[in-house]
């Protein structure tokens, strides 16, 4: 059973052996021998030898000059980019627990450092609005005849009520009246 | 000739005026839904009349008015002076004003389907301004126009007929004290040189900061100096204590206070002062009505009015509450 799969295997080698080159005396007298004690394998031989004849005929495809160099950036781009994403985490990985921790709290303090320093600018933002529009609402206020506020509760009102101004002279009419009845 | 003519004026004057009053007082109250009746054409402007009186030298005036009694005289002389000193221009809206008055106003009380005839011997030059002011009085429910005839001082709405002159305006802005009117718009100027991006933010800002929990706006009131937290203090507070729409509704406001030209926010101050001078009752009425009123139609001559408010985050309405 051993010997069997032994002849197998090795059939196979010699198989991929003459697809390369020429097998040596010693290699063809053992595959004439599994030929001929396994007949079946008499068309897979036949077949195989074909195929390697055929491809031998066929002329050499032309290569670019800097094919190797080419395939040998890509190789090396592609490794790289592999290398970077996980370098940090292969660095991370390779610190004593002690410097994992020490890192790890480093940038929780600076995410930290970073959101109250941004809250603090938005808060002093809101603040200089607050004063800008609070001022501007309470230089309004030292002109307006009303508190600002309760001017603008009413903006459209008082805004409108500057159309019910009299604008016709009612006492001119009324005068004109008086003279034309005598 | 001209004295000749303008006591032809007083005679015929004498006779529309007698029919003019009254059948004005009969058709305030009539009902919309009367039949047509044939009413009388319109009583001529007697401010043609004036008009002629302020052009004639004063010869010419004195042997017109001699006929006229003292008292009469007296008064109408005073008016002669008062509108002789009076620009040109001013002069000119305020007899327009009033004609388009002495036209209009009847036939607000006239039903609509007796107007036409009336409306017809209107003089060309104001009948399109009488008839448009008319449609839009006619759109008006019955129970608005029956509440503005009782307010006799809200139908000026209707006879409004143009901005204030340039010298007008320029009063108004004078009747302002110097110093509190340039620290304004010195105030307003640090808003309006922002862009306006910015300048929303800002409101953006102001508004937001009362929806902040209480320690936030501490925070951020610590931001500031002792000084200008103290002077922002009545502001804050007066902001503070309206309910959030209405807060929303006065920011919205000031926005649009802030982009008047000068002489619109002049005005509105001045408005401001008259709303001061309103009884409750009568702020009230106003209130009511604005919100019913119907726009003019562009050629009123009225001011620009600032851009309305943007639509409220919620669904009530944007218009100031009643109170």
């Amino acid at each position: 059973m051993k010997e069997r799969e032994m002849n197998e295997m090795e059939f196979n080698q010699l198989l991929d052996t003459a697809a390369r080159r020429p097998l040596t005396a010693q290699e063809e007298a053992r595959l004439r021998a599994h030929l001929a004690a396994n007949p079946q394998a008499q068309p897979v031989w036949e077949e195989e030898a074909g195929l390697t004849r055929l491809l031998n005929r066929l002329p050499d495809a032309p290569l670019a000059s800097n094919f190797t160099a080419r395939v040998m950036r890509a190789v090396e781009r592609e490794s790289y980019r592999r290398s970077r994403a996980s370098g940090v985490f292969r660095w991370f990985g390779r610190l004593r627990p002690v410097y994992r921790f020490a890192t790890a709290g480093s940038l929780l303090v600076l995410a930290a450092l970073g959101y109250f320093q941004y809250q603090a600018v938005s808060r002093e933002k809101m603040a200089a609005s607050l004063a800008t529009v609070a001022d501007t609402v309470g230089a309004t206020s030292e002109v307006a005849p009303l508190p600002a506020v309760e001017m603008l509760k009413d903006f459209d009102a008082i805004y409108l009520l500057g159309r019910t101004r009299p604008q016709a002279d009612e006492d001119l009419l009324a005068t004109l009246s008086q003279v034309a009845m005598k | 000739m001209r004295v000749t003519a303008s006591i032809g004026w007083l005679l015929g004057l004498g006779l529309a005026s007698a029919a003019g009053p009254a059948q004005t007082a009969a058709n305030a109250d009539a009902p919309a839904s009367a039949a047509a009746v044939r009413l009388p054409p319109m009583p001529k402007s007697p401010i043609e009349f004036f008009r002629s009186l302020l052009a004639m030298s004063p010869a010419e005036l004195g042997q017109t008015l001699a006929g006229i009694p003292e008292s009469q005289r007296v008064l109408l002389n005073a008016k002669l002076e008062e509108y002789s000193s009076l620009q040109p221009e001013e002069r000119n809206l305020r007899l327009r004003a009033t004609e388009l008055r002495w036209y209009l106003r009847p036939l607000m009380g006239t039903p609509a389907t007796n107007r036409a005839e009336r409306l017809a011997s209107i003089p060309q030059e104001f009948r399109k301004d009488v008839d448009e002011r008319l449609k839009q009085w006619d759109l008006l429910p019955p129970d608005l126009q029956r509440e503005m005839i009782d307010n006799e001082w809200t139908i000026r709405y209707f006879l409004y007929l143009k901005a204030s002159t340039p010298a007008q305006q320029q009063a108004i802005k004078q009747g302002l004290p110097a110093e509190r009117r340039e620290r304004l718009e010195n105030e307003l100027d640090r808003l309006r040189v922002l862009p306006p991006a910015r300048r929303q933010r800002m409101f953006d800002n102001f508004e937001e900061f009362f929806e902040l929990p209480p320690r936030e706006k501490e925070k951020t009131l610590g931001t500031l100096s002792e000084a200008d937290r103290r002077e922002m203090e009545k502001t804050l507070r007066a902001f503070e204590s309206l309910p959030t729409e209405q807060r929303r509704i006065c920011i919205s406001s000031f926005q649009r206070f802030t982009d008047m030209s000068p002489e619109d926010r002049a005005q509105f101050l001045k408005n401001a002062d008259r709303w001061k001078e309103l009884t409750p009752a009568e702020r009230q009425t106003w209130r009511t009505l604005v919100t019913q009123l119907p726009p003019l139609p562009p050629g009123f001559g009225q001011p620009p009015l600032p851009p309305p408010l943007p639509k409220p985050r919620n669904s009530s309405s944007a218009t100031n509450p009643v109170q």
